[in-house]
């Protein structure tokens, strides 16, 4: 894939992490928070590598809203 | 079902029900006592439905006496993954603490399969929460692992493990299960059935527990390719309840082209189990019987980051009302326990440029689908696992065909056909993966390929 790198920033997962930690409070302090943190470190590492790759201002979401009434 | 009905396929068994071999009530309870013994060893059982289904089969058996024929299915056994909406019956989403979730009504699949006279007879085990808390091991549902019916010590896949061990088993002949990532055709391969993960849209997903709205799938579990088409020609069609479904009518008529052009997905190929890669290549053996094979590539994106970031920030989503109660702590896998909170954390513009690049995706393989009526693989690199062992253990690092996350990503539809054995007598599968909207032409290639083989008609010692 054009522009791949790797390695994201720790500041990413970190802020990742303080996310959580505010949405969940106390939920990061055992075995299951230690779980969380590696997977924030995976998802942190998926983020980067989906930031290398190039789009344009053109490049809508692949979802459609529809004002029209469907029912 | 006892050996006089297990393993039938659904034409055999229609036929016995019009001749008056068998009626759907003998059928019906055929099928509950095999779930309650072999299904119930093999943790494939959630909740038997034996009211519900000798209402059915009693009338299916008046219908067909009436001369009032519905079809196919009529009378005809099935079961459900326990993520679908049955009226007054528990639906567990295979998850410990929501083992008494019951719902007032029948999610969708399960109205349409009533429709055409099959007969519900058992709720069906899955993975907790279709396995998109990040299981990492087999013992990951409130039934204990699936086991698999070639192997007891093997695991019979996810997250659709008890449809895919109840037909493996010869329990029912057909089952519905769901495809988020995987989650059809893998048990279809470990159990040696067919499995068929219809387009997105296809099957309406009301009533269906959401994982991933954007990337869930309805489909059936059968004995063959040709029993998968006659199931969703039930299934499939637009549904007001459901606003992707695609609007098109969809009519079970497989066909294949005169010149039938199939690409051949080497990529991963190498790092397969050896018996995986002797059976894809005695298939592909097989398959240059039906058309011209030719080397092909998917292009260069990522398939898998992007469809991981989708289905994390929306599982997190989805299962936003269990995070916020705490009922997570009480999942049965531990790594499951920490599912959900690190998609919710997942910046919202990220999760918009992986649906951006979705489009780039899918455009890219719908240009593959200029070139190739179908893509072919194994459908997966390695026969079950061990029950006792870590995915990561037993995978050793071996990373795999990108077809599994492209084609979920886009939307696309696959079937997975058994094409041989591997190690520790289990079985290895094939799979054919198409543009959008080509079900009819994979079910084609699946009864072809099936016609020319055996694998389908194995049994396990069970």
């Amino acid at each position: 894939m054009a522009g791949e790198q790797n390695g994201a920033p720790d500041g990413l997962a970190q802020s990742m992490r303080a996310i959580v930690e505010a949405r969940y409070p106390g939920r990061l302090g055992d075995e299951t928070g230690a779980r969380v943190e590696k997977r924030i470190a995976n998802l942190a590492e998926a983020i980067w590598r989906l930031r290398s790759y190039r789009l344009s201002n053109a490049d809508e979401p692949d979802q459609t809203f529809r004002a029209e009434d469907r029912a | 079902m006892t050996n006089d009905f297990a393993y039938l396929g659904i034409r055999d068994l229609a036929r016995m029900l019009r001749s008056g071999e068998t009626t759907p009530v003998a059928l019906a309870e055929s099928a509950m006592d095999r779930l309650e013994t072999v299904g119930r060893r093999l943790n494939a059982v959630v909740t038997m439905t034996r009211e519900r289904a000798l209402a059915e089969a009693r009338q299916a058996q008046a219908e067909l006496a009436a001369g009032h024929d519905r079809g196919l299915l009529h009378g005809i056994p099935y079961g459900a993954k326990d993520l679908l909406a049955t009226a007054g019956i528990p639906t567990t989403w295979g998850a410990a603490p929501l083992r008494d979730q019951v719902f007032d009504y029948d999610a969708t699949a399960i109205v349409r399969l009533q429709a055409a006279g099959a007969v519900l007879v058992a709720k069906l085990a899955m993975v907790e929460l279709a396995g998109g808390m990040g299981y990492e091991q087999p013992n990951a549902s409130l039934t204990g692992p699936g086991i698999n019916p070639w192997n007891e010590n093997a695991w019979s896949g996810g997250s659709s493990s008890g449809s895919g061990s109840a037909v493996g088993a010869g329990c029912v002949p057909f089952a519905i299960g769901s495809e988020t990532w995987g989650s059809i055709v893998t048990p279809a391969s470990y159990c040696g059935i067919a499995g068929l993960r219809p387009t997105y849209g296809r099957v309406s997903r009301h009533g269906a527990m959401a994982l991933c709205w954007t990337l869930d799938k309805l489909g059936p579990l059968a004995r063959t390719a040709d029993d998968c088409g006659l199931v969703l020609g039930a299934l499939a069609g637009s549904d007001p309840l459901d606003p992707t479904t695609i609007a098109t009518p969809w009519t079970y008529r497989a066909s294949l082209p005169e010149r039938l052009r199939l690409g051949v997905l080497r990529e991963g190929l190498e790092a397969a189990q050896p018996e995986v890669q002797e059976s894809f290549q005695t298939s592909l053996e097989t398959l240059a019987e039906l058309g011209t094979l030719e080397d092909a590539q998917l292009p260069d994106l990522p398939y898998a980051d992007a469809t991981s970031i989708i289905l994390q920030v929306e599982a997190a989503a989805a299962m936003e009302d269990l995070l916020e109660k705490d009922l997570l702590k009480d999942l049965t896998a531990p790594e499951d326990r920490a599912g959900g909170y690190a998609g919710s954390a997942i910046p919202a513009v990220d999760y918009l440029r992986a649906l951006r690049i979705r489009r780039h995706a899918r455009a890219a393989l719908a240009e593959v689908f200029q070139r190739y009526d179908a893509l072919v693989s194994p459908t997966t690199d390695l026969v079950a696992s061990p029950l006792d062992l870590r995915f990561r253990d037993y995978a050793a690092n071996r990373r795999g065909s990108p077809i599994g996350a492209a084609g979920n990503l886009a939307g696309l539809p696959a079937l997975s056909v058994p094409n041989g054995f591997g190690e520790r007598g289990l079985p290895t599968a094939l799979q054919f993966v198409g543009a959008a909207g080509s079900e009819n032409l994979l079910l084609a290639l699946g009864a072809a390929y099936q016609e020319r083989t055996d694998w389908h008609g194995r049994r396990p010692g069970i």
